[in-house]
């Protein structure tokens, strides 16, 4: 099976499809001229790509651009490797091998994306142009309470299977700074992620291989980041100041360790900038992606 | 009634003597924070040149540039109006700019004397006083006021700079009780000796000796040893937490600089206080 080609000239944001890597169901958008400079964008966990729409399709118009629901996640099959950082980087290389995307790629990468994105770095820096990080885990050890309780054992597996529509409510309200933006199209979606098969299994264990109740774990965020200094490539850092999920203050410590890194804290918003600032976050990108292709903006 | 923690994300803040020292560091820390900024200092290249290091690091934010002399109270009052007329809402008053005048007293000229309060006092007071209408339409908003060590003592030699500095403390001391009930926080710094272009920046008195001057440089030099970029983070998280008073490198710099600093006559009180130090050290 290959994936459904996109007419070069459609521009805009196209419908999902599955494309088939390495015998699983992997759960793409791609837009964009294919023959144009490729972005590839990450969202965090027990998420999918719907997180990154709004700079999807503001990214189209001069990128060939592709979204990826990362194994497990969103309406994507798991691979059948334990859930870890490194499954997920390899998984997310597949899906661009099976695209026949094989030039370095900007990622764009949110929460767990994030560290996805550092991990692929790490892993194939030949195959990375630039890295956005977005709110990212891998910085510093404080995270929710509610991601921290799903590592306990037993505790976690109560919690997902009583995903109803209140609790996707309430999951969606801790990531926006705004409420409005949690919308029942987002609530739909989320129970629709909650009854794939695989969906508690994978998110557990993402959840206990990245943290324990105490927090994020400093082992792989060390190992990562010693990696990662390594290859260093063009960098923007963005958080929203009122991120609950990953608390801001985790900038600076990704300033430090990023030395080279640009970045931008935007005001009143929550875990998902991409969205809530979607039109600032587009230009910063734009601005970011161009000065590498050395156009103006 | 204690403020909320000052939020620095997308607002704008006012800050002068930007283009070296604290005030350099003040700018790369708030546009690491997110504000937009508008930055002052007579120095238009090193001020540009901070402004760009700024900009390049930081794409999303507004970053804007005022080369004043502050000693020009003309110039001030139409750099502040500036400010004003393209700024309605200001969410940080950083007033840092500040110079330093060597020789005792007697050796200074009046003129000496006032320029050193024109920059060091009236410029602080001017800023605050046009700036405030946009201070108090932010709700949350602050002001910061860079005191020194020698606002808080009077060692001899510094009769300008150390008369420049009480009065501004007591100024910030009065403005944060006076703001309090419009929701404006203020915070008075001292630093003790912070590495700064102050001593290159300052002037020496008419009357003082050329060796007089070579020895007040070098002890100048001497005192300025904690890093500036360390200062100003200091200072924002003096800021963030709604500090009264936020005193840099005192602690540890008060005998080194009673020492270096005082002229003999004290030099019993300060044999006494460095040995019990040194005692309590040891």
């Amino acid at each position: 099976m290959t994936a459904t080609r996109v007419p070069a000239e459609t521009g805009g944001t196209s419908a999902p499809v599955f494309v088939d890597v390495r015998g699983r169901r992997i759960r793409v958008v791609r837009s964009g001229d294919p023959a144009q400079p490729p972005v590839l964008l990450l969202h965090g966990i027990g998420r999918s790509l719907e997180d990154w729409a709004p700079q999807h399709e503001r990214l189209a118009d001069a990128h060939h651009v592709i979204s990826v629901d990362m194994p497990g996640f969103g309406l994507s099959e798991r691979m059948p490797e334990p859930v870890n950082l490194r499954s997920l980087a390899e998984g997310v290389l597949a899906t661009l091998d099976a695209l026949g995307e094989q030039r370095p790629v900007n990622i764009m990468g949110n929460s767990l994306g994030g560290a996805v994105a550092l991990q692929i770095l790490a892993l194939a820096p030949d195959r990375v142009a630039g890295l956005a990080l977005v709110n990212s885990a891998g910085f510093g050890k404080e995270v929710t309470i509610a991601l921290r309780l799903l590592a306990i054992p037993g505790v976690g597996r109560r919690l997902l299977k009583g995903t109803d529509r209140k609790a996707a409510r309430r999951t969606e309200r801790a990531l926006f700074f705004d409420g409005s933006f949690v919308t029942e199209e987002r609530i739909e979606h989320a129970l629709r992620m909650a009854e794939q098969p695989d969906h508690a299994e994978v998110f557990l264990e993402a959840a206990r291989e990245l943290g324990t109740f105490r927090g994020v774990r400093a082992r792989w965020r060390s190992a990562l980041l010693a990696e990662v200094a390594r290859h260093p490539k063009p960098t923007l850092l963005l958080w929203g100041d009122r991120d609950l999920i990953l608390p801001a203050h985790h900038m600076s410590a990704a300033r430090a360790m990023l030395p080279h890194a640009q970045s931008h804290v935007f005001a009143d918003t929550g875990h998902m900038p991409q969205i809530e600032r979607a039109d600032d976050v587009a230009g910063l990108l734009r601005r970011f992606l161009a000065a590498q292709e050395g156009q103006n903006t | 009634m204690s403020l909320a923690p000052y939020r620095f994300a997308g607002k704008t803040a006012v800050l002068t003597g930007a283009a070296s020292g604290m005030g350099e560091h003040m700018a790369y820390g708030l546009g690491a924070r997110g504000s937009d900024l508008v930055l002052l200092d007579r120095d238009a290249e090193r001020l540009d040149a901070v402004a760009g290091k700024v900009r390049r690091a930081h794409p999303g934010i507004a970053v804007e540039t005022l080369v004043v002399d502050l000693a020009d109270r003309a110039a001030a009052a139409a750099a502040a109006e500036k400010v004003l007329a393209a700024h309605p809402r200001i969410g940080l008053l950083v007033n840092n700019a500040g110079v330093a005048l060597g020789g005792r007293f007697d050796q200074l000229t009046l003129d000496e004397f006032e320029w050193v309060m024109d920059i060091n006092f009236r410029a602080p007071v001017l800023l605050t006083h046009t700036l405030l209408p946009a201070l108090t339409a932010v709700p949350g908003s602050h002001v910061v006021n860079v005191s020194s060590l020698y606002g808080l003592i009077g060692p001899a030699g510094q009769s300008a700079y150390s008369s420049s500095k009480f009065a501004l403390r007591g100024f910030s001391e009065v403005l944060r009780a006076e703001l309090a009930d419009h929701g404006t926080g203020v915070t008075t710094v001292h630093p003790g000796g912070i590495r700064t272009r102050v001593a290159e920046s300052a002037r020496v008195g008419s009357g003082v000796s050329t060796e007089e001057v070579e020895r007040h440089q070098r002890a100048f030099r001497g005192l300025l040893t904690y890093p500036a970029e360390k200062a100003a983070e200091e200072i924002l998280a003096g800021v963030e937490h709604r500090r009264a008073r936020v005193l840099i490198a005192a602690s540890a710099k008060i005998p080194d600089v009673l020492a270096r600093a005082l002229p003999s006559s004290y030099g019993r009180v300060l044999g006494v206080l460095t040995a019990a130090l040194a005692r309590r050290a040891s």
